[in-house]
């Protein structure tokens, strides 16, 4: 698994870049949203949470795998998104691709912290618990799915992140290299080994 | 030689781009299409890719949490008003926090003021003050 600073996503300059990017794109509703939330309309900050949190939630959900850190996270990213709303310019990047950007860099800064942690004395007393079972208990359900979801969250931060991205299959490669601040060849690269991955671990339990 | 070389070149483009050829560059999905359609090791590798990405997208999929949306607002809400409250709830600490801006913004004008180029220099010979100067 790559260190903790590998692990930092899009930085710029050694500061974690969540502020909007440029990327023209034709001016939308969320970004009609945006100019209301900046104005602090509390109604279109509320729209543009049922229009994104569910998604940015599940992201969360399936990166840190406890729904309740997940949410801490989403909370966080909406907050960030309220504070720098009057930054935001209309036509530039879209809000979706900012958010995510916002809530895995949050993750990976999340799992870095725990891993730092478990290093100091008492440790696992402050680590919440995780909704996954772990493989071998998830094999002994014969719940497929649970199984894969424990392999997911086995991979590398970055692989991870690029393969919950593209799950949904409605992002190009593209999108995902700007939410994670790498080039589309990078996402190839992570998406090629999180895939070979999760099929060898699928083949071995098959064996099983 | 050609045709494993291919297949194996199929294989990581699967892995890379996905099973949906539609999203593969066109050129490279008509080409992998038309591999499907004759090599029955790309078939396999086609429906093993397949079969991966709905595992994934069925695992990546998760319950929102009910009232999600609604603590997600009040959580901004409430962020909002405490720091506004942080402030106001105590004379001495806003008083703290002007006097910093005060001086934040006093030395902001002192900096300016030392880095400004004066716009009158003393040789310039059109200055009123020269004109003040008794004829000899």
């Amino acid at each position: 698994m790559a260190n903790g600073v590998a692990l930092r996503l899009a930085y710029d300059g050694g500061a974690v870049t969540d502020a909007p990017q440029t990327e023209a794109h034709e001016p939308s509703e969320d970004d009609a949203l945006m100019a209301r939330v900046a104005a602090g309309d509390q109604r279109a900050f509320s729209r543009l949470v049922a229009r994104h949190g569910p998604k940015a939630q599940a992201l969360a959900h399936r990166f840190t795998g406890s729904a309740a850190e997940a949410e801490d996270i989403v909370q966080e990213a909406f907050w960030r998104v309220w504070r720098a709303a009057g930054r935001w310019q209309p036509g530039g990047a879209k809000v979706s691709t900012w958010l995510h950007r916002i809530v895995v860099n949050l993750c990976v800064d999340r799992e870095r912290r725990q891993r730092i942690r478990r290093f100091l004395p008492f440790a696992d007393t402050f680590d919440p618990p995780s909704d996954e079972p772990d493989p071998e208990h998830a094999l002994s359900d014969r719940n497929e799915i649970e199984a894969v979801r424990a392999d997911i969250k086995a991979l590398p931060a970055r692989q991870r992140a690029a393969l919950l991205l593209s799950a949904d299959g409605e992002r190009s490669n593209a999108e995902i290299a700007k939410m994670l601040g790498a080039s589309e060849k990078a996402v190839e690269s992570m998406l090629v080994r999180a895939r070979r991955t999760l099929r060898a671990k699928l083949a071995a339990r098959e064996e099983a | 030689m050609e045709d494993t070389r291919r297949i194996d070149r199929f294989a990581e483009r699967l892995d890379a781009l996905g099973p949906d050829f539609a999203r593969w560059p066109a050129e490279e999905g008509a080409e992998a299409r038309a591999l499907v359609v004759r090599s029955a090791d790309a078939r396999r590798l086609h429906a093993d890719a397949l079969r991966l990405a709905e595992l994934v997208a069925e695992a990546a999929e998760a319950r929102v949490p009910n009232g999600f949306a609604f603590r997600v607002v009040a959580d901004v809400q409430s962020r909002r008003s405490d720091r506004l409250g942080w402030l106001l709830d105590s004379p001495r600490r806003f008083a703290l926090a002007s006097a910093s801006f005060c001086v934040a913004a006093l030395a902001l004008g002192v900096a300016i003021g030392a880095v400004t180029v004066p716009a009158q220099a003393d040789d310039d010979l059109s200055s009123p003050l020269v004109s003040l100067e008794p004829d000899i």
